[in-house]
């Protein structure tokens, strides 16, 4: 899909005046653009024919025009992406290519300079504030608090997003991301790749409508990237995902892909 | 699949973020263990300064009754020259009360919104949590630490100073509306502070305008609560600190978020 999301699929070229950053499938088949550059080994995605016929009208992420600035230098612009249920975005690029702000943008942490990002469910857009009761972000940069413990960790996370408290399932999930038996510990007592597992915890409590992954599989040893791995899985059944990374192990979960700073 | 209508529970997450920062600062006390070492070091400083003083101001004859005095020899030398409004030993220490409490305020009460940023923990709280319920529940958080902090340093403020109230519902009813002032308006300063980058430098300045009418309310008042006499500072004391906790709480979005 390429071009402002109101007629994506009638555009032929990638890029056009309002949205010059390329959105393709990823699908060697049903590539439109020359500079495609994935190989999926699971296979083509839904190419946009199918898409079409089988389009899940339920909930849709908009990034509509999306530009972004620092100061005077722009980190991204116009970017356009439609991404429905069961679709995950792979968004690549070299470092400081604006990745991670994109992601900031899509969860609403920045303020995009120009263009807007859009949930939409049912046909209509999601309110601003019921957002953070949909999505979840893991990234680098989002700190869980150290004084207090796993589980305390959990607990508040749940409480703040106004989602009812579940011990039973909390623990579950501590333990699923490889955490049993350290829920009363202090996560500032975690290792790092202990921190990133806790924070996949509380990315999961919600059941996230859209997760959003930073670098998903940073600091994890082999036995995490498994549980990460797990996640997409599950989280393209549920919703959608959106990746930001450069690993080639993660870039093939995509079916969508971003490439910010240029041309690959 | 389809987001369903949230039900809000604005309180419940409010609690959360009070609960949250109480579990925190008990754990790893930062703003408590400043504003009472603060308060207490200038309590005790201040101690040493009034008690010279204020036996030096009895023997000149800057007492509470001086007016008596002078009405029952108005040839009396009390100072030589003591113009009316001159501070007395219960302004004196009303506005040492306040000193004290202001700037242990000040070293303190930012902490909640100054810890989140430099422990990078702002970002997970802005995506789930409703601003409102952040401003609340920081601000409960920051009344109850000025109420502990005034529990502590009030009774020590009695023992070493003799402050001698004489009308002591309205001298407690300015205490508690000036700590809530304080709490509140250190609450969006510190906010506001935390969000320039943690410029700790700013808080004075930031701070000091908006607390300038609380102070001034807050000293008459409790002078004249000490004296006895009527001072009529309660009303626009507390009409102050809810248009200014109002006023804060619907700017608080602008401040805290970036949208």
């Amino acid at each position: 899909m390429v071009g402002p999301s109101a007629t994506p699929l009638e555009r032929s070229t990638p890029y056009d005046a309002d949205c010059r950053t390329p959105v393709v499938f990823n699908s060697r088949g049903d590539l439109t653009v020359s500079n495609a550059f994935w190989d999926n080994p699971r296979g083509p995605a839904t190419a946009p024919a199918t898409r079409e016929a089988g389009r899940n009208p339920l909930f849709e992420l908009h990034l509509d025009n999306v530009t972004k600035r620092f100061g005077h230098r722009s980190v991204f612009s116009n970017v356009c992406a439609e991404v429905r249920t069961g679709e995950t975005l792979v968004v690549t690029g070299h470092n400081g290519s604006g990745k991670s702000t994109l992601l900031s943008v899509i969860a609403g942490l920045l303020p995009p300079d120009r263009g807007a990002v859009r949930f939409v469910s049912g046909g209509k857009d999601v309110a601003v504030d019921d957002r953070r009761r949909i999505l979840s972000l893991v990234a680098p940069d989002l700190t869980l608090y150290p004084e207090l413990t796993a589980l305390e960790n959990l607990e508040f996370f749940a409480r703040v997003r106004g989602l009812p408290w579940q011990r039973e399932k909390a623990v579950q999930l501590l333990a699923r991301v490889g955490l049993a038996g350290r829920e009363r510990d202090l996560t500032g007592t975690f290792s790092s790749g202990m921190r990133v597992r806790a924070k996949y915890a509380v990315a999961l409590y919600s059941e996230p409508l859209v997760l959003l992954l930073d670098e998903p599989t940073a600091m994890l040893d082999e036995s995490g990237v498994q549980i990460v791995d797990q996640v997409i899985s599950e989280q393209r059944s549920r919703g959608i995902l959106v990746l930001a990374t450069n690993d080639p192990r993660e870039t093939r979960y995509g079916d969508l892909f971003l490439h910010l700073g240029g041309t690959a | 699949m389809s987001v369903k209508p949230a039900r809000e529970n604005w309180w419940g997450e409010t609690w959360a973020v009070f609960l949250k920062d109480v579990r925190s600062e008990m754990r790893t006390p930062s703003a408590v263990a400043t504003i009472l070492l603060f308060g207490l070091v200038t309590l005790v400083t201040v101690s040493f300064l009034v008690r010279v003083e204020g036996q030096g101001l009895t023997e000149l004859g800057l007492i509470e009754n001086y007016v008596e005095v002078l009405q029952a020899d108005p040839n009396a030398r009390i100072l030589g020259t003591v113009p009316e409004g001159t501070p007395t030993r219960h302004a004196v220490l009303a506005g040492l009360l306040w000193i004290i409490l202001f700037f242990s305020a000040m070293a303190g009460l930012p902490r909640t919104f100054l810890k989140e940023e430099e422990m990078r923990t702002a970002p997970a709280l802005r995506l789930t949590a409703l601003p409102s319920a952040v401003f609340a529940g920081k601000l409960l958080f920051n009344v109850g630490l000025m109420l502990t902090v005034v529990s502590v340093i009030f009774p020590l403020y009695l023992f070493m100073l003799h402050p001698w109230i004489k009308n002591w519902p309205l001298f407690v009813g300015y205490l508690v509306a000036g700590s809530l002032g304080m709490a509140g308006s250190t609450t969006i300063v510190g906010a506001m502070v935390a969000r320039a980058g943690g410029r700790t430098y700013l808080m004075l300045p930031l701070a000091f305008p908006i607390l300038l009418p609380i102070l001034v309310f807050a000293i008459n008042g409790t002078a004249a609560a000490s004296r006895g006499i009527p001072g009529n500072y309660l009303i626009p004391l507390v009409s102050y600190v809810v248009a200014m906790v109002t006023l804060s709480a619907l700017l608080f979005d602008y401040v805290w978020s970036d949208r």
